[in-house]
């Protein structure tokens, strides 16, 4: 039996290569959507890993403050511990690359006396001359020269930067000038070691990036056999309520935790493609199967058991999914990295300061890929071989038994899908409500009901058709007469076309709920930040002068400086808290001005709330009041410096600035019981009749030099918009792969009725049909198969969209999304999707077309 | 791993090593790297510096490297009489790493100098002996240097695992010394107070290095204090009584590119004589320079040239940690000063290894004896300490 399987295989593979290279295909598309969307997921931990490891990779603990600095007087306490033996502060600083405006370096300011060892490379092995004279002349110099940083290797090799290069970097209006003076090896301690991250002596790197008396990091080296967990609550006590002792395994953990949301949206989005594709190879080896059904009674007839048989048919659709993975995982490996400046920098944006900026491909996530084409291919082969194996030989022998079966069972299956959609939202409103997974397993359950519909959609749908003449009814009339195969084609198309659907109505509203939003609060004319906060949201600070120069400006009525923190509530969830500048009177002429005209309040009212901010209070936004369960009245527990400040909340605001948690507090209050520093940015009302756009490019060219982002509201609003759609440039990769993989459904249907009816067309044509007339029944059958999966896929993508945005958006993101109908986008999508299976079937189409009356045969009359 | 955490070691050693570096030139015949040109802007130490006192106890920061150097002998409150002292070392090295004070304003962190600490102790009775050591930024709130006027001379922050301070200090005349190691059990907290004014090492306080008089240091000893305070022994901190020896010596460069080490000796006779003694040694073991001082009780004291006195190794024993091979008993004999005894170790180990710089040396106590086969041989004659640098593979110390 296993050579016939390998015979079989081998001609099975030269009469039909196309049909299995579409199949092959589906299953690579699949794969390649899993592996993608696992092998970033991966990165974007490990990317924080990889930094954690290569800079604290030596400690044991690190003590790190619940505001992103703690002051360097702690040192010393926790250098006086009794288990404590070594421990070394770290100045951080992300600071952007001028000129480079995907570049930022992860400087890492340590002591360079302190006896932590970071793998600084003798710098004569770079061979320059001045420094094999003299190796150790460099090193003195990360004293004493300004500006001497140590790059990676690979960072130097790929920017083309040698030791004595200088790099113009910023953080926040400040701009430097660093030397590159050595180079610091990383990779020596950890493979997956960040390339951006470059070393400096403490001082310079405090002096050039950071502030005075202010580190960002101490960590600690404890004595042999000193209990770690001991240490960290004895440390955790001296060092008072400020700050966090944690070992490197609980810090991975932290980030663990605050990426689950993002990593989970991530999975749930290729788990469609998933489900989508292993429809698709359902599609494909039932297709295969009906074609050869013949072989297979042919062979039972011979003598060959039930088990043989399915055997058969089961290893030869192991051997398309083998192929489906090999070719798969590379395809998915390319996609990942085609997306991942998109991912980084939407992790940058939202999550954690490490940017992901290497990938590997795990062998878990290898083991994934191949684990699911494989039982993709074998599950999609298992219903069709058992239903194979179990018939009489002899029915397998006639030509349209298994049509009639799957016509005879349409009722029942559309029985079944409503029994099923009706228990799963009878679990889903009862107990699923409240499960974090709820959402998306209920949209899973609805997502297995569609297709159970389809039989019986398509045979009411075609029912009506009656084709006396060539044309679209008879294409109709087939699709019925084979619907068994058709079904799982339109089924695919279904399920694509509802996850389509569900998340253009998805994006569409939230982008729409996000310009409404965005015309409420950004309201000042000119917004100034810094390329650092651009591109890191770090919490460099914009120059006390400057802001000056900026209040001085000709046309400048008022400056708004705006300052955010990422504070610690004190259950450990981070809080971006933005600090308001309160004005006192109105300005005439400027009502935008005013803060209470731009609170976009959910609950609470603005004047009220201005003037509760004023007496201390504080705003929150609407994902921490969802998530964290607070609300107007309640009270919000941050980690301040010297222990938890409470501050009664005011009032709810919408907000979209992130999915964590946002409050607003009135600067002084931040300022005071926070962190008092200068603003990251600024905004600017200008008199009435000011030309902004005219104000900016005066700005630009006064302030030219200087590493400042300096934007119009219009110029704001767009890239704002901008960054929605890059978060969402992955969905749309998606979408076009699920698309993909159903058009090939259509396309292996149509191939295979093109063979399997290779009797019926010659009788067509022996009957006077043209090949014209053959290709157009065809292409009428894809585009009806289009049609029918574009129906099915309207109501599954309105159900989809309701729960995305109604149940699975609020849980996960904690945001409100007021639906909205983007009716141009379904349009054209629409269209896309009938075109594409028109597309589809247009080779099936030209194989058909050849058919010959001379193929005519006895049986076929 | 480990390997990378050597090589990282001795990129902190290098980096060190830069920073201390003194001499010019590459050392012919050792293992440590080649150091810097010394870096402009320090001044050299030069014959005919005018001494003044108490100035000159606190730091010189427009020389690069200087060290306030305290060895001595304690004995234990109501401890009986022919009961073995406990030897003590205790050393502020301050390390100068840029001779331009830090710009005001700028970070704590950018220091002018290193602060190093060395303390140790040998118990002969226990056959103890701990070393703990120190390495921190003059600055940030780790380490620093009195002005004249303030009490404290110099001070840095007890090694990791221990609260507070290493400091020297000077109060009412007495020096305040204080170090403490909880995880190595280590703990002295002392005063010490001199009765004769400094004795000047070498001509007008100027100890050459070398044939040349060029290379040198300003050096002055305190040889005879009168110590009282506590010391830790076992798990508890003990009254103890004793004298010490205080050296000063305040230099930008010493060694000369020949010289690979030294051996120095001070010792505190029972007459009330006071001998101090160095030598520099070249890397096959010949003696390059040599010079000594000897005061009288009274604080008078005249040099000892190299023809005036010998030192003899009597028994060498070889470190388990280093491999290195140190003469831990000698022969010493000045005749003219009718001198001449025996330097006996209170401990054959009295190795201090620095992990910090990789640097090791012998600092030991020891008892000086009327030499066998005279009469009274054995019998004790003063007490001392002995200095033994550059010994064993790559221990050149980078000054």
């Amino acid at each position: 039996m296993i050579s016939y399987l390998r015979r079989g295989l081998a001609q099975h593979l030269r009469h039909s290569r196309t049909l299995l290279a579409l199949t092959v295909l589906g299953v690579a598309l699949g794969v390649a959507s899993v592996v993608a969307i696992q092998t970033l997921n991966q990165g974007s931990l490990l990317a924080f890993d990889g930094s954690v490891r290569a800079i604290s990779g030596q400690a044991d603990l690190s003590v790190t403050g619940t505001l992103p600095t703690l002051p360097e007087s702690l040192l010393p306490v926790v250098l006086g511990d009794r288990d404590v033996a070594g421990a070394w502060p770290l100045v951080r600083a992300n600071v952007a690359v001028t000129g480079r405006p995907d570049l930022n370096l992860d400087i890492i300011g340590f002591d360079v006396f302190a006896p932590v060892r970071y793998p600084l490379q003798d710098v004569a092995a770079t061979g320059d001359d001045a420094a094999r004279r003299d190796p150790f002349a460099s090193l003195h110099q990360a004293l004493v020269q300004p500006g001497w940083v140590a790059i990676t290797p690979e960072l130097a090799a790929q920017e083309g930067w040698r030791v004595g290069d200088v790099i113009r970097a910023s953080s926040g209006s400040r701009a430097v000038d660093l030397t590159v003076g050595a180079l610091v090896d990383f990779r020596r301690f950890e493979p997956l070691a960040p390339r951006r991250l470059a070393v400096m002596d403490i001082a310079q790197a405090q002096e050039l990036f950071g502030r005075p008396g202010r580190i960002q990091q101490v960590d600690v080296v404890l004595r042999k056999g000193a209990d770690a967990a001991d240490a960290a609550a004895r440390l955790q006590a001296a060092l008072g309520p400020g700050v966090r002792v944690q070992t490197p395994e609980q810090r991975r953990q932290d980030a663990s935790a605050l990426l689950a949301a993002f990593r989970l949206n991530l999975t749930a989005l290729s788990l469609i493609s998933v489900f989508v594709g292993v429809f698709l190879v359902l599609t494909a080896v039932q297709a295969s199967l009906v074609r050869r059904r013949r072989e297979f009674g042919l062979l039972r007839s011979l003598g060959a058991t039930r088990a043989q048989v399915m055997g058969l048919v089961l290893g030869e659709a192991a051997a398309l999914g083998a192929l489906g993975v090999a070719l798969g995982i590379p395809l998915g490996w390319l996609a990942a990295r085609h997306n991942l400046q998109a991912v980084s920098a939407t992790l940058t944006s939202i999550y954690v300061t490490e940017g992901i900026d290497r990938l590997t491909l795990p062998a878990p996530v290898v083991a994934l890929g191949a684990a699911v084409g494989m039982l993709g291919a074998l599950a999609g082969a298992a219903l069709p071989a058992w239903d194979l194996a179990r018939r009489d030989p002899l029915r397998l022998l006639s030509p349209l038994s298994v049509h009639e079966a799957a016509g005879r069972a349409a009722g029942r299956l559309a029985l079944a899908a409503g029994a099923l959609a009706a228990a799963g939202s009878l679990w889903f409103f009862t107990l699923g409500r409240e499960m974090r997974l709820g959402g998306f397993l209920y949209g899973l359950v609805m997502m297995l009901a569609l297709p159970l519909l389809v039989p019986l959609v398509v045979r009411t749908a075609c029912g009506w058709a009656r084709p006396g003449r060539f044309g679209p009814a008879l294409s109709l009339r087939n699709l019925q007469a084979r619907l068994q195969a058709t079904g799982f084609a339109v089924a695919a198309l279904a399920i694509t076309v509802s996850m389509m659907f569900g998340i253009t109505i998805l994006v569409g509203s939230f982008r729409q709920t996000l310009v409404t939003w965005l015309d409420v609060t950004i309201r000042a004319d000119v917004y100034i930040s810094s390329e650092s906060w651009q591109r890191t949201g770090n919490d460099a600070f914009l120059d006390p002068a400057l802001l000056d120069t900026l209040r001085a400006w000709p046309g400048v009525v008022s400056l708004e400086e705006q300052r955010r923190l990422r504070v610690l509530a004190v259950d450990g969830r981070p809080v971006w808290l933005n600090g308001l500048r309160l004005t006192d009177r109105p300005l005439p002429g400027v009502p935008q001005a005013d803060l209470a005209g731009r609170l976009p309040m959910m609950a609470g009212e603005p004047r009220a709330a201005v003037a509760a901010l004023r007496a201390g209070s504080v705003l929150i936004g609407e994902p921490l009041a969802r998530k964290a369960r607070l609300g107007v009245g309640d009270t919000l527990r941050l980690a301040g410096p010297a222990g938890a400040v409470a501050l009664p909340i005011a009032g709810v605001t919408y907000d979209y600035t992130s999915e964590g948690g946002t409050a607003f507090v009135a600067m002084d209050v931040l300022n005071a019981r926070f962190d008092a520093a200068p603003p990251n940015n600024a905004a600017l009302f200008l008199a009435p009749g000011t030309d902004v756009e005219r104000t900016v490019d005066a700005l630009k060219n006064a302030l030219a030099g200087r590493p400042l982002v300096i934007r119009s509201n219009r110029t704001l609003r767009a890239e704002v918009l901008a960054v929605f759609d890059q978060t969402f440039a992955v969905t749309r990769t998606l979408q076009a792969m699920a698309l993909l993989i159903a058009a090939l459904g259509v396309s292996v249907t149509l191939l295979i009725q093109a063979h399997e009816r290779a009797g019926e067309l010659a009788l067509l044509r022996a009957l006077g049909a043209t090949r014209r007339q053959v290709f157009g029944l065809f292409l009428g059958e894809g585009a009806a198969m289009g049609a029918l999966g574009l129906l099915l896929g309207l109501g599954g993508g309105l159900g989809l969209a309701a729960l995305l945005i109604l149940v699975i958006n609020r849980t996960w993101f904690g945001w409100t999304i007021r639906p909205a109908w983007p009716g141009t986008a379904l349009a054209g999508q629409a269209l896309v999707v009938l075109a594409v299976a028109a597309l589809a079937a247009v080779y099936p189409a030209s194989r058909a077309r050849l058919a010959r009356p001379g193929q005519l045969t006895r049986d076929d009359l | 791993m480990r390997r990378q955490a050597r090589n990282g070691m001795m990129v902190t050693a290098a980096l060190l090593a830069a920073a201390l570096a003194c001499a010019a030139l590459p050392g012919a015949n050792t293992n440590t790297p080649p150091a810097p040109a010394p870096a402009e802007g320090w001044l050299r130490a030069a014959p005919g510096y005018a001494w003044s006192f108490p100035r000159d106890h606190y730091a010189h920061p427009a020389h690069r490297t200087e060290w306030w150097y305290l060895t001595g002998h304690l004995r234990e409150e109501g401890a009986p009489a022919d009961a073995e002292p406990v030897a003590f070392q205790f050393t502020l090295f301050r390390i100068g790493l840029d001779p331009l004070a830090p710009p005001p304003g700028g970070s704590t962190w950018r220091a002018q100098a290193l602060v190093m600490g060395h303390a140790a102790t040998t118990d002969p009775t226990a056959g103890r002996h701990v070393f703990s050591e120190t390495l921190w930024r003059a600055a940030a709130g780790l380490g620093g240097f009195g002005v004249p006027g303030d009490t404290t001379l110099a001070w840095c922050a007890a090694p990791p695992g221990t609260p507070g301070r290493w400091s020297v200090a000077l109060q009412d005349g007495a020096f305040l010394v204080r170090a403490r190691d909880d995880q190595r059990g280590l703990a002295f907290d002392l005063s010490c107070a001199s009765a004769t004014p400094p004795v000047l090492q070498g001509p007008g306080g100027f100890s050459p290095k070398d044939a040349s008089g060029q290379a040198g240091s300003l050096y002055y000893s305190l040889p005879r204090l009168s110590v009282t305070g506590t010391l830790r022994r076992g798990d508890r901190d003990v009254r103890v009584t004793g004298q010490a020896w205080l050296d000063r010596e305040v230099f930008t460069s010493t060694l000369g590119a020949s010289q690979t080490g030294w051996d120095w000796v001070s010792l505190q006779l029972d007459d009330g004589r006071d001998l101090m003694l160095y030598r520099l040694r070249t890397a096959d073991g010949r003696v390059d320079f040599a010079l000594g001082t000897l005061a009288a009780p009274d604080g008078t004291s005249r040099s000892l040239v190299r023809e005036q006195w010998s030192l003899e190794p009597l028994s060498q024993w070889t470190s388990p940690a280093t491999g290195a091979p140190y003469p831990v008993d000698w022969r010493l004999r000045v005749p003219e000063a009718a001198i001449d005894v025996e330097l006996r170790a209170i401990l054959p180990d009295q190795e201090n290894v620095s992990t910090r710089t990789g640097v090791h040396y012998w600092e030991g106590g020891v008892r000086a004896v009327t030499p066998a086969g005279k009469p009274g041989a054995g019998a004790l004659r003063g007490r001392g300490f002995v200095e033994l640098t550059g010994y064993g593979a790559g221990s050149r110390p980078p000054v």
